[in-house]
């Protein structure tokens, strides 16, 4: 187990790696040029001296090579520098935010696990009878719709026009409704599709029949022989979603106004912040990985065959 | 015959409705067998046997369907028990092992939680008396360190284990009737020979009715009592293991007897032809088109079952003429 989890962090090098070169490589492809926005947002004269002066400062006449290089040699000091709106550690900036972020995407994870878990598995157990084509056309439809849209939708009917939930912010439990409901039903749809697939596929095997056989009762067979043959594949969608929603976190949090990371990248990314950028994507690449490998884990004990296996 | 049936089978039919039609998997079977004694029920794959233990113990999943029949246990009529008191015969009165070795037992359990559910399900007992039950069980059917199998997980046992698992786990509740659907098919020859005389101990020591479906003429001969053949659907010939075996009546059995290698014979001879689709079955003898004594008579209906001899019955027009003198009834 442990030659197992040291193997999986030496993977992180290579990811880290690839992830630092792809969105260096794109930042320097956009458009735009930082060292004019920060003048610009400083109410500074936008004079071709004090752009370039400000250029050399922040180290971007450098070629790409020299400036990637130095960037990671920081990284490697775990310093992933300063921002240049801001001019705080991009690290620090991250960490203040992260909070935030973390409340949304989990509230968004448990909305999705109580609302697809039901679904599906009533999907499975009543095929072809109401509760399944309406449970199915939903899903469709959550899959469907994008999330600003249905966010807005949402803000329409729930805070502007019946005023049940706040329009945007961070506060109370009321505040976190909107935002979690908005990023996690995109992903309970999918959510319940696979397990009404899987719950499908596990009552249809032998060995339900022989559950059956044997007498014992109904919730018996269905909660403890199927249902756990039926969450392995959607555990290891369970981790993928995570990373999912971190990524979608950051559209959500922009439209309800919720101070988090996602938003901080967003707003980084019109102004150009190229060290908060670099930072937050090497970040969420951490952040996927070790989500994944959290979802390893769960397998391994959701699943003798593969923990005893690699017991060996 | 001077027994009494434990469980009595009265024209049961289940049929399956398709897209192309209605197919009669079992239709109008009958057949009874007695505390003690074992039953080979044969035919070809296809032919109904598994579906017919299904219906007993009212496993029918949709589109199948029990259309009519009776089944006695003691005569009790299980298809007028209600959903639950239907859960308590599955298990305690019948029990069934089943032919899919690999597939049978639920792979993320252990073998000490599937056997002992069966035990809790049915009993009201401490988790220590059943466990210690199990292990007895998982001894009585010849599995070496019980309490270390018990921990294991199905993909650990080999083939034969796995059965000896499923066997114990069928008679874990000492059950009146236990219907075993090809115990041994997927077994090799060996395993096989010590599961069946596990089997046929067992039976002794406990007093349990055997429904043995297999397609193995062999397996039947070495163990069952009496035989029942069936045929698309319906049973047609029954009777007491070696008058079907010595005299059989119906061509089919005369047929499927035949096709059995034996040392002394070197050629096998093959039925001709296909088994009759079990959709829109003809309104005549099924095994018409593949029989080599039909006459005109067997164009008319499907022949019933009738006795031919003491406790030895066929279903076909011919059956009585091709028996010899010493083997009629009367």
């Amino acid at each position: 187990m442990g030659r197992y989890l040291l193997k999986r962090f030496l993977y992180l090098i290579p990811i880290m790696l690839g992830v630092s070169i792809i969105t260096f490589a794109l930042i320097n492809l956009a458009p735009g040029d930082p060292a004019e926005l920060i003048l610009q947002a400083d109410g500074m004269e936008l004079t071709r001296e004090a752009v370039e002066a400000l250029r050399e400062e922040l180290g971007l006449n450098d070629p790409f090579y020299v400036r990637y290089g130095r960037w990671l040699w920081n990284v490697c000091r775990l310093d992933l520098g300063e921002s240049f709106r801001t001019g705080r550690p991009v690290t620090e900036e991250i960490f203040y935010r992260l909070p935030a972020t973390i409340e949304l995407t989990f509230a968004a994870l448990v909305f999705m696990v109580i609302v697809a878990l039901p679904a599906g598995i009533l999907s499975a157990l009543y095929r072809h009878t109401l509760i399944d084509h309406l449970n199915r056309l939903w899903a469709l439809l959550g899959a469907s719709l994008p999330g600003f849209w249905l966010g807005l939708m949402l803000i329409y009917l729930f805070a502007v026009r019946l005023g049940l939930l706040p329009v945007m912010g961070r506060g109370s439990l009321h505040h976190l409704v909107l935002p979690a409901v908005t990023l996690g039903f995109g992903m309970a749809a999918v959510y319940t599709r696979i397990l009404r697939a899987s719950m499908l596929e596990a009552l249809g095997q032998e060995y339900i029949r022989v559950a059956r056989a044997k007498g014992l009762k109904e919730k018996w067979v269905i909660g403890r022989h199927a249902l756990k043959n039926a969450l392995l594949p959607a555990v290891t969608l369970l981790g993928m979603s995570f990373g999912h929603l971190l990524g979608g976190a950051a559209i959500v949090e922009t439209i309800f106004a919720w101070p988090g990371v996602g938003k901080f990248a967003v707003d980084s990314i019109f102004n150009r912040d190229y060290p908060v950028i670099q930072g937050y994507a090497l970040f969420m690449a951490v952040v996927f990985v070790l989500a994944n490998l959290m979802v390893d884990l769960s397998y391994v004990s959701l699943d003798p065959r593969i923990r005893l296996e690699r017991g060996k | 015959m001077s027994f009494v049936p434990v469980l009595k089978v009265h024209n049961l039919s289940t049929h399956f409705q398709t897209r192309h039609g209605v197919i009669k998997a079992v239709d109008g079977v009958h057949f009874m067998v007695a505390a003690g004694k074992t039953l080979g029920l044969v035919g070809e794959s296809g032919c109904g046997k598994s579906v017919t233990a299904l219906s007993i113990l009212r496993l029918i999943e949709p589109p199948g369907r029990i259309c009519s029949g009776e089944v006695w246990l003691n005569g009790c009529d299980l298809f007028k028990l209600s959903t639950k008191q239907m859960r308590q015969v599955r298990g305690r009165e019948i029990a069934l092992v089943f032919q899919e070795l690999m597939t049978s037992l639920n792979p993320v359990l252990t073998i000490g939680t599937q056997l002992t559910e069966t035990i809790f399900s049915h009993e009201d007992v401490s988790q220590a008396e059943a466990r210690r039950r199990a292990a007895e069980l998982l001894a009585m059917v010849g599995i070496p360190d019980p309490e270390g199998q018990m921990r294991r997980y199905p993909f650990q046992l080999s083939g034969g284990m796995r059965q000896r698992v499923m066997i114990a786990m069928a008679l874990s509740l000492r059950p009146k009737v236990l219907i075993a659907d090809e115990p041994t098919t997927a077994l090799d020859v060996t395993v096989q020979a010590q599961i069946l005389a596990e089997l046929k101990r067992l039976q002794e020591e406990l007093g349990m009715a055997i429904i043995l479906i297999t397609h193995d003429l062999g397996v039947v001969a070495a163990m069952a009592d009496e035989v029942a053949v069936m045929y698309a659907g319906s049973i047609v010939e029954f009777g007491p293991v070696e008058k079907v075996f010595d005299y059989p009546a119906h061509p089919y059995t005369r047929s499927l007897l035949r096709s059995v290698p034996r040392l002394s014979r070197e050629e096998l001879a093959p039925i001709e032809g296909q088994p009759p689709t079990l959709l829109n079955l003809p309104a005549h003898c099924a095994f018409l088109s593949r029989c080599p004594k039909a006459g005109a008579e067997c164009l008319r209906e499907t022949p019933e079952l009738r006795e031919i001899g003491p406790g030895h019955a066929a279903a076909c027009y011919r059956a009585f003429q091709s028996l010899p003198e010493e083997a009629r009834c009367g």
